[in-house]
């Protein structure tokens, strides 16, 4: 227990010490737990929110197993695609160095995990649901505060526990290819299928997502909360420490299992691969250097991940946005790939040097300005994510291709993407320099972005939904189409931005060039 | 043309025909509040082994780190084959070789994949870098390691990986810090015998080790370093006929018995193990 006390109070020791290099970031660090504070009072009034017009509808249950069920999806979107989910604060073999036996650390990992700030938005989130049926609902508060208690463990075991899944899948080549067929799959003929249902069957399906909703812990927590007997209440406990007991084995299990590296190509070697071809691009300069970004940077889990499930986010358009229609078919659009393109990729583009390990003092050694090697990892990532965008937009052309869209409408989408892109590469340069963070290579559900880089891609998600509801949906799609010309402005404008950047990232980078090789290269853990 | 290398400073008006391959004045480097390396000045002549040697923390990965664009120095000034060296030299960066301490290599790149990087971002022609990638492979015993990456290579295999990375582009000048620590002693024999053809040759190489019988028997020159400052500078290849090492008038016949001198003989032991 003196331990693992003593490795909390560590864990919050080296967050502060990350920021604490200088005074700016200190504001930094309380304005973004400031920030944090209130989202929670948001999220938690939110959840106060629902449970009165629960109570009100008299449909209490079903109501707090939706707003539960999507408080455990946005846990788990959040930690894919964004990288903002459960954080383990220290690895295993970091632990490895105190005297903890392997229950201990497992624990320790987990458990800390549950500490990390973003994850405690959405605890506020389900705290804030459970008590406004206590408050509003009169319900009991023996059985909300437990229910809460075991949801939150629940719901973040699940998402580790899936997130571990999927990087297994992720280390070797097959599952990665099997993880990607997969999405495309879902994402091609999901809609598809949905859409072509009638009416009936629609009813039915509907019934079976209830069911299975039952099940899941949002359910049994639901049950839980506004049930009305003992039988009702101790079923839904049964069912949630069901969950918590299966998922807490299974992740025990597969971290117990040898990580697999992936097998490589003995034998003859390829000298002028895809790779070297695709920098050749950028001239002999950069060649060497953006070929072995594009290589090293595809071989990242978390980056792999995040190129390949980005196109996900198109679906968002229609499952996750309520009163998403024909109308709004277009702003919203704009919307989801202007987010699209601050979030692809991000794990790379927002911390170019993150993943090079000790490599980056190489790069002070080379024949080359060291901003080279960063504006060569900029063009690496620019063209991954170019190639993840043509994927997602060849996907929204054909799921949605009998929503009448006029040329217009398709060129504004496209060059809105296109200039977003460039303007978070161009970003991506900065906060890579001014909020850089050591990432581990193999993991897959660590916190991978900095606070800085958090800033970014959640500024990035919320700037273009806040533009879009309050300006856009006053704006008829018909005149909207006849602005298409503003986005080429905005395009011109980022360009600007890139190309400012690439040629100004020198000053700052000349001056924090020490800083970085060693934070980045040194030996620290975390 | 022996012993070229001298402080500067104490009587500057030997001859000065031959360009030093390393020139090295007043160097400082602080972090913070310590001064790791602290108004160093030397010299190395071309042609010569020079070996660094001193304690740990002595500031010899620092020192290696300013004259090679890692690190830059907060005072002094370096010249490398004559000419002035910052870390923004890249014509100069491109004459010599490094093996930077903790190695700086790309984890998850294969050991061809790495090579061949470091020889393009020098500019070797790619025939020429084809061939040299293949032959060090084969010579480093590293060839059938072919199916893994950097990261699942031994120590000495890592650090072998390095050393070739530091010759690829055969450099006029070879920084190596730690360059046979861990490495098989079958292996070292090997790297000795290169780089003694190298400064042969008429090239340079500056390293740090802690192995003090190697420097004994490759070193032409060396210094010993302590808390930033030079503590002994001189030729240690006149041991190898007998002559014995002078510092503060008393003569040593053994590297090592200079060094703890310098160093510190006292060493205590603990009690309780
Ligand atoms: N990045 C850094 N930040 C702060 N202090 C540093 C840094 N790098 C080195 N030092 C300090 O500078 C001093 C010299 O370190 P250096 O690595 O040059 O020693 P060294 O002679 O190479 O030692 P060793 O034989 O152990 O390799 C040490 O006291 C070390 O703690
Ligand atoms: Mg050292």
């Amino acid at each position: 227990m003196r331990v693992f006390s003593a490795l909390v109070r560590l864990r919050y020791k080296l967050m502060w010490a990350q920021v604490r290099t200088d005074s700016g970031k200190i504001a930094l660090f309380f304005g973004l737990y400031l920030l944090i504070g209130v989202f929670a009072i948001f999220m938690a009034l939110g959840g106060l929110g629902g449970a009165l017009a629960a109570v009100e509808l008299g449909r209490g249950e079903m109501v707090a197993r939706l707003m539960l069920a999507g408080l455990m999806m946005n846990g788990i979107g959040l930690s894919l695609l964004f990288g903002l989910g459960p954080s383990e604060a220290f690895t295993e073999g970091s632990l490895r160095r105190y005297p903890l036996d392997s229950q201990e650390r497992f624990v320790i990992r987990h458990f800390i995990g549950l500490l990390d700030p973003v994850w405690l938005l959405l605890i506020a989130g389900i705290i804030g649901l459970v008590f406004g049926f206590i408050w509003f609902g009169g319900e009991s508060v023996l059985a909300g505060i437990p229910a809460s208690v075991l949801f939150i463990l629940a719901n973040y075991l699940l998402t580790v526990t899936l997130l571990t899944v999927i990087g297994l899948l992720m280390q070797t080549r097959r599952g990665a290819t099997l993880l990607g067929a997969l999405m495309i799959l879902l994402l091609s003929f999901g809609p598809l299928a949905i859409s072509s249902l009638t009416p009936g069957t629609r009813d039915r399906m509907w019934q079976v997502v209830d069911l299975c909703l039952r099940i899941l812990p949002p359910g049994a927590a639901a049950s839980m909360i506004t049930g009305q007997d003992l039988l009702k209440v101790a079923g839904g406990a049964g069912l949630l420490i069901l969950w918590c007991v299966s998922m807490f084995m299974l992740l025990r299990t597969i971290e117990k299992k040898p990580r697999v590296s992936e097998p490589g190509r003995a034998g003859a070697i390829v000298w002028d691969n895809l790779y070297d071809q695709t920098a050749g691009i950028f001239g002999s300069r950069y060649r060497p250097m953006v070929s072995r970004s594009l290589r090293y940077h595809l071989r990242c889990n978390i980056i792999r991940f995040s190129l390949i499930s980005s196109p996900l986010v198109i679906l968002m358009l229609r499952y996750l946005i309520p009163g998403y229609g024909e109308k709004s078919h277009l702003s919203m659009s704009i919307a989801i790939f202007f987010i699209l393109s601050s979030a692809n990729g991000a794990a790379m583009m927002l911390n170019l040097f993150g993943y090079d390990g000790a490599g980056i003092r190489r790069f002070a050694v080379l024949p080359i300005r060291f901003a080279d090697a960063l504006k060569a990892a900029s063009l690496a990532s620019l063209i991954l994510r170019g190639i993840a965008f043509l994927v997602a937009f060849t996907l929204w052309v054909i799921i949605y291709r009998n929503r009448s869209l006029t040329w217009q409408a398709v060129l504004i989408v496209l060059t809105v993407s296109v200039a977003g892109m460039i303007m978070f590469n161009g970003l991506g340069l900065w906060v890579s320099i001014f909020a850089p963070k050591r990432g581990d290579f193999e993991a897959m559900w660590n916190n991978r972005l900095s606070l800085g880089a958090n800033i970014v891609v959640i500024g990035g998600a919320i700037i273009p939904f806040w533009v879009m509801i309050t300006v856009m949906e006053r704006i008829q799609p018909e005149t909207l189409s006849r602005l298409w010309w503003a986005p080429a402005l905005f395009l011109v404008l980022c360009v600007g931005f890139y190309g400012f950047s690439l040629k100004f990232i020198d000053i700052p980078l000349r001056s924090r060039k020490e800083k970085l090789i060693n934070l980045l290269s040194g030996a620290s853990d975390n | 043309m022996d012993n070229e290398m001298e402080m500067t400073g104490s009587g500057g008006d030997a001859a000065e025909s031959l360009i030093p391959a390393i020139s090295v004045e007043h160097l400082t480097k602080r972090f913070g509040d310590l001064t790791a390396v602290d108004d160093l000045t030397l010299k190395v002549s071309s042609g010569r082994l020079f070996g660094f040697l001193g304690p740990n923390g002595a500031g010899k990965s620092t020192t290696i780190g300013c004259l090679t664009g890692l690190i830059d120095p907060n005072a002094g000034s370096i010249r490398l084959l004559g000419e002035t060296f910052t870390s923004d030299s890249i014509e100069l960066k491109r004459r010599i070789g490094v093996m930077p301490e903790g190695l700086a290599l790309f984890d998850h790149l294969f050991a061809h994949e790495f090579l061949t990087f470091n020889g393009r971002m020098y500019g070797l022609d790619e025939q020429t870098l084809r061939q040299r990638v293949e032959e060090l492979l084969t010579v480093l015993g590293l060839a059938n390691a072919g199916n893994k990456r950097l990261s699942e290579f031994s120590t000495g295999m890592r650090k072998k990986v390095a050393f070739a990375a530091a010759i690829i582009h055969r450099p006029e000048i070879l920084f190596l810090d730690e360059p046979f620590e861990s490495i098989d002693p079958a292996g070292v024999a090997m790297l000795k015998d290169w780089l003694r053809r190298f400064v042969a040759g008429g090239r340079t190489v500056f390293m740090t080790t802690h192995v003090l019988e190697t420097v004994e028997r490759l070193c032409d020159d060396v210094a010993i370093i302590k808390a930033g400052k030079i503590a002994w500078l001189g030729d240690v290849s006149k041991l190898a006929s007998g002559e014995s090492l002078e510092s503060d008038g008393s003569s040593f016949n053994t590297l090592e018995s200079l060094f703890l001198h310098l160093v510190g003989e006292r060493y205590e032991m603990l009690e309780w193990l």
